[in-house]
């Protein structure tokens, strides 16, 4: 008998058992969870960044200077000695200007290239010329939707203003629409989570299933 | 009180048992029902094909455990392809968990192909700050990684690195990124794609399209396979159908049982307020 899909179909059907009510199986599981994630957390991360850090790039490969990164962030600790808590701001200034100086050095380009494609022309055409309506038709939407939705976050003209009252409500429904088309792909996306479940529970575990 | 107002007070766990059944049956006694590709999903498995025979394939491993039923059968079927077209085959994971992840399926299909590691496949290994060190990987491979795999074997010996020392249009015919969030594509279209000019393919959660439909539209992603429907319509594409295929017909279901509790629900609650 294999254990490991044994207790895992268990311990599935204890956090599954909630949807009847809440009960003391799946508390237990609930907190064997938090346990296990917490210690898997510490060990990969002993093993993936811890040990080969100080193993192979600093002890083998002579890479010294990622100790002063250690120091640097080992700082931050002093916050919990008053005297010396003052201490603390140089590692969290040096992330902070780190931080912004990374972002506005690379996030612009895809952003200014998103603003671009906004510009498009109405008229879809094939390669011969002809008109394709399907396309055409979806440019204009699309062009309505993104004024409108704008629109509806445009508050320095009163709504009474017909043009910004028709256009706010159309982006109203605009972004309603696109959250409906989220919240599908948040459904259809649960239910592949439940779906993989199902497939361990009848197939891993059970064998009833390939 | 008629059947539609009682449906109104029903008890939720009936309809927890009622989907239960809707999609545990078609998992035990599967019935697909018919799958047409997406023009997204063929876009990202046509910019894979479109590589030449023996050029490098970036993969992004960016998910944990709980998306591997959406992701897994993606990664493997792209993994496939990407083996059977010869192509080389390095994956840098910015999520720890995407390591061992892809380590598994690419040992599983690179087994069942008969792929060396190190000579067709590599695993770059996960690296604290993993964002910075995308960034290092346009420069110079060896020293972003300090010079080691996931295991902690030197990536200089290695005859896969003989010819590849940076991530850049050069050297890598394109990036594949399996993200479910944050590091992600996003990281890639700053860091690579927008400065290094290196083509990208995106593979994501259902959760996730919408908000990366807008990247295929502008052409910064050459394609976007979507959650596990997507991840089907790649498997046929590839030719081996797999789990992705095995869960659609249950989806799909799932799918229909959903669209007629919410009809239903209207009804009753419409007729309910016409009274």
């Amino acid at each position: 008998m294999e254990w490991g899909p044994l207790l895992g179909g268990l311990l599935t059907l204890a956090i599954l058992s909630y949807l009847w009510k809440e009960n003391p199986v799946y508390r237990l599981a609930e907190h064997l969870f938090i346990a296990i994630a917490t210690s898997f957390s510490l060990v990969v991360n002993w093993d993936t960044l811890v040990k080969p850090t100080v193993q192979t790039d600093i002890l083998k490969n002579g890479r010294w200077d990622y100790a002063l990164a250690a120091i640097l962030g080992l700082l931050i600790y002093t916050r919990y000695f008053p005297k010396v808590a003052w201490i603390s701001r140089y590692p969290l200034s040096f992330w902070v200007g780190y931080g912004a100086g990374y972002v506005l050095s690379f996030s612009p380009a895809p952003l200014i290239k998103q603003i671009n494609d906004s510009f498009i022309k109405f008229a879809a055409t094939d390669k011969a010329g002809a008109l394709l309506v399907g396309s055409t038709i979806n440019n204009i939407l699309f062009f309505l939707m993104l004024i409108s939705a704008l629109m509806y976050f445009f508050f320095t003209v009163r709504r009474e203003n017909p043009l910004v009252g028709y256009g706010a409500s159309f982006g109203r429904w605009a972004i309603m629409i696109g959250l409906g088309a989220a919240f599908g792909n948040t459904v259809m996306a649960r239910i592949s989570l439940f779906l993989g479940r199902l497939q361990f529970l009848f197939g891993d575990w059970l064998h009833l299933v390939k | 009180m008629n059947i539609f107002e009682r449906m109104q007070k029903i008890d939720p766990r009936v309809i927890y048992i009622i989907f239960f059944l809707v999609l545990a049956i078609p998992v035990l006694f599967p019935a697909p029902l018919p799958l047409a590709t997406t023009k997204e999903t063929k876009m990202a498995y046509d910019f894979v094909e479109k590589m030449p025979e023996g050029s490098v394939l970036w993969i992004g491993a960016d998910y944990g455990p709980s998306t591997v039923p959406e992701m897994g059968p993606v990664s493997k079927a792209v993994l496939r392809q990407a083996f059977k077209k010869n192509l080389k085959v390095v994956i840098f994971p910015m999520w720890q968990d995407g390591q061992a992840l892809m380590q598994n399926f690419a040992e599983e299909i690179g087994k069942e192909m008969k792929k060396e590691y190190g000579k067709d496949w590599v695993n770059l290994g996960w690296r604290n700050e993993a964002v910075s060190v995308l960034r290092l990987t346009t420069d110079n491979i060896l020293s972003a990684t300090a010079g080691v795999d996931w295991a902690g074997k030197k990536l200089a010996d290695m005859p896969i690195m003989q010819n590849l020392t940076a991530l850049n249009k050069d050297q890598v015919a394109g990036i594949f990124e399996f993200m479910t969030g944050n590091p992600g594509a996003a990281q890639y279209l700053e860091r690579v794609v927008e400065p290094k000019g290196v083509p990208m393919a995106v593979a994501c959660t259902a959760v996730s399209a919408p908000g990366e439909m807008p990247f295929v539209r502008s052409g910064q992603y050459k394609g976007l396979v979507n959650g596990l429907r997507g991840a089907a319509e790649y498997e046929n594409l590839v030719g081996k159908p797999g789990k992705a295929n095995a869960g659609m017909g249950a989806q799909s279901y799932g799918h229909l049982a959903i669209m007629l509790f919410i009809i239903l629900g209207n009804i009753g609650y419409l007729l309910k307020r016409s009274r």
